[in-house]
């Protein structure tokens, strides 16, 4: 069974993110502080961490920083409307999603699942992606949508290639510039949305509605996993 | 332009040679007497044409031509006969006091003709000062006037807290003595250059007037420049205009303050009125389906029990629609409300906020359409959808099910602009214009909803209106948009 540790002060969501992960056919261990989350890592790795960034006893986003190098698991976190910086922090810091409190079962488990299947996937990346009617080949650089191959400028391919090494999961704003255009350019969002704007013309039906790239308002972009 | 001193003596002497050329011509056909009116001729056109010593040294020079050419015994100085005399000495009398009476003509008019200048001057200042905005803009634009006008570099000193702080225009900050506007502060009057203290500085500072606000005036004086007490009288104006200025703007913004808060305060009433209506209801809604289901769960048909969990879901959507509209209220109601601008494309904002709209309201039928190409709008992604939400929950309130909701985006004449059209019951005239109102309630958290889409809309610099349509009821936002810079690499 799949051990997914949900780190949680408040009671109330700590019991029905259990409940509805144990329904799911996860096995969940829950704990309250970022020390009790320290001592549970330690006695057993989990597959998942769902992380609730306002923990009593230490910052979600320093918890997260600091547990990243020996953490495997990928890492969910659980937001508050009001904490819309401290989300893009621990994004930043290495945490792979967020949910934004109030969320439902829905949502969590859509997002678990995700998590978990690229979790098992072949390490990443993978030579070869398939994602709807969209292929690429990082070997031969090649991408073709609906079987029409797809030409794009050596930007456009770093931002696509760079969204393409981790499907589904939510890069920042700032990890995209940091690494498409370089750690001096992180506060030239413009860059990134003239970019954006590019692929999507050259690889959506509709721009407006984008299938593949997908717009997470404030924080990033990520590409669709499936 | 007025002749220099070695030509103006030059002309004298020539005036003087003209009269006694005139007078040979005349000589034989005139008394003496008649004579010396030529060169008083030549005496007044050179009082009334040149400076003062120039036109003394024209009539010397005239009353000795005379004395010399035509008085007798001639071609000598000596003078024969008591007529003689009289004759010269009239000459000589009446010469220098119509260059007296000139020369003091001509000062007043100068005089005259500065003060018209400093009148001309001291409007310019209240003109300058004017447009108003806030004491520190209001110092540093009465700086850079200060620097255009009198000193080849000017600063205003302003008392916050207690220390100055220096307002610079035309020169360093460092030029300035900040040192002795503190002390013109102190003592009350001006220091510098022409004044009893402080007068080898190569400066000029005076306070503001006494029950302006504490603070001076100071200018970078050109090296030997020595402002005379007039002069100094009507910088002394300037430096109390430029205070007063200040002063009325401080008052401005009391007035403002204290209206703003008072506004603040009657909405933050209106608010909790109106709120202590609005969350109770679904609060009552939800409290009252959760303790159905949990004490009359095994009761209730299967359907029916369904149908109770879909209301709490549905009601606790709301409540979390509202509670983010009311943060939102009172965070962009505070006087500093600082929005997390950054450059957004509308295409992806609305895309975004429509894809989540699609999946709260299933049976809604809601077609997006963007211009392709739009230029990027300097805002804060989260509140744009936020209003696009509050929109389209607006519309499904007022919309016979199943809905039907069109949401385009184009480009407008100086920005961009966000239309969203359904086709439910409509609204008048009347009600269009007052739909935005604050605190407006008709039915639920929709008329908070409509303030905030205000609020926020108003916050990024556009402007939102709803018009009647047949059937139905369009809103149209329009936002500036600002030309990005250059393309990147």
């Amino acid at each position: 069974m799949t051990d997914v540790l949900v780190v949680e002060d408040e009671s109330g969501i700590a019991q029905f993110v259990a409940a509805s992960l144990s329904a799911a056919g996860l096995r969940p261990r829950t704990c309250a502080t970022a020390r009790a989350a320290d001592e549970e890592i330690r006695r057993q790795a989990p597959e998942l961490v769902i992380l609730d960034l306002g923990l009593p006893d230490e910052d979600g986003v320093q918890f997260i920083a600091r547990q990243r190098a020996s953490l495997t698991a990928p890492v969910l976190v659980l937001s508050a409307r009001t904490q819309e910086a401290e989300k893009i922090a621990a994004l930043d810091a290495g945490a792979d999603d967020y949910l934004t409190k109030p969320f439902g079962v829905g949502e969590l488990l859509a997002r678990v699942r995700a998590m978990l299947r690229r979790a098992r996937a072949a390490p990443l990346p993978a030579p070869r992606l398939q994602i709807g009617d969209l292929a690429f080949d990082r070997a031969s650089r090649e991408l073709a949508v609906r079987g029409a191959q797809v030409h794009l400028t050596p930007v456009e391919f770093k931002l696509f290639e760079r969204l393409a090494r981790s499907p589904g999961k939510v890069l920042t704003h700032r990890q995209l510039l940091a690494d498409v255009w370089g750690a001096d350019q992180v506060d030239q969002l413009h860059y990134l949305r003239i970019y954006m704007g590019h692929l999507r013309a050259k690889i959506e039906e509709d721009p407006a509605q984008p299938r593949y790239l997908l717009t997470e308002l404030g924080v990033g972009y990520r590409l669709a996993d499936e | 332009m007025r002749l220099s001193r070695p030509h103006q003596y030059g002309i004298a002497a020539l005036a003087a040679a003209a009269a006694t050329l005139a007078s040979t011509a005349l000589d034989g056909h005139m008394s003496v007497a008649g004579l010396a009116l030529v060169y008083l001729l030549a005496v007044v056109a050179t009082a009334v044409a040149l400076d003062r010593g120039p036109g003394l040294a024209a009539s010397l020079l005239c009353v000795s031509a005379l004395n010399f050419f035509f008085v007798p015994p001639r071609y000598s100085f000596e003078i024969d006969g008591a007529e003689y005399w009289w004759t010269l000495a009239v000459l000589l009398a009446l010469s220098t006091w119509i260059n007296a009476l000139v020369a003091s003509l001509r000062t007043r008019r100068a005089r005259a003709e500065e003060a018209t200048a400093q009148a001309a001057q001291l409007h310019a200042l209240s003109e300058a000062l004017a447009g108003g905005g806030s004491a520190p803009k209001l110092a540093l634009e009465a700086a850079q006037w200060l620097h255009r006008e009198i000193g080849h570099g000017a600063a205003v000193f302003l008392h916050e807290g207690d220390a100055l702080r220096a307002f610079v225009a035309g020169a360093d900050a460092s030029s300035f003595q900040a040192s002795a506007a503190q002390w013109a502060v102190d003592h009350g009057r001006p220091l510098g250059r022409g004044c009893d203290d402080w007068s080898d500085l190569p400066l000029w500072c005076a306070p503001f007037a006494r029950h302006a606000p504490r603070g001076a005036v100071q200018w970078l004086l050109h090296p030997g420049a020595r402002p005379s007490r007039e002069l100094q009288q009507h910088w002394l104006a300037i430096a109390r205009q430029v205070g007063l200025a200040i002063d009325r703007e401080r008052a401005a913004q009391v007035a403002r303050d204290a209206v703003a808060a008072a506004q603040a305060e009657t909405a933050r009433n209106t608010l909790l009125a109106s709120l202590s209506h609005d969350l109770r209801t679904p609060l009552a809604a939800l409290m009252g389906t959760a303790s159905t289901l949990r004490t009359q769960a095994a009761q209730l048909p299967p359907a029916q029990r369904d149908q109770l969990l879909a209301n709490l879901e549905d009601e606790s959507r709301d409540l979390t629609a509202m509670a983010d509209n009311i943060l939102q209220l009172a965070r962009l109601s505070q006087p500093q409300a600082q929005l997390r601008r950054q450059w957004e494309s509308v295409e992806e904002v609305l895309g975004t906020a429509v894809a989540r709209l699609r999946n709260r309201w299933p049976g809604v039928r809601i077609q997006l359409r963007v211009t392709p190409g739009l230029p990027p709008v300097d805002a804060e992604a989260a509140l744009l959808a936020q209003v696009i939400a509050n929109l389209v929950d607006n519309a499904v309130r007022h919309s016979p099910a199943p809905a039907r909701i069109e949401v385009t985006a184009g480009r407008s004449r100086d920005g961009v602009f966000i239309a969203l059209r359904d086709h439910g019951e409509g609204i008048s005239e009347a009600a269009a214009a007052t739909l935005f109102e604050p605190y407006r309630r008709d039915g639920g958290a929709a008329g908070l909803g409509l303030a905030i889409c205000k609020l926020v809309v108003e916050a990024h610099g556009g402007r939102i209106a709803a018009r009647p349509c047949d059937p139905g009821t369009e809103f149209r936002i329009d936002l500036p948009a600002r030309e990005m810079e250059a393309a990147p690499p």
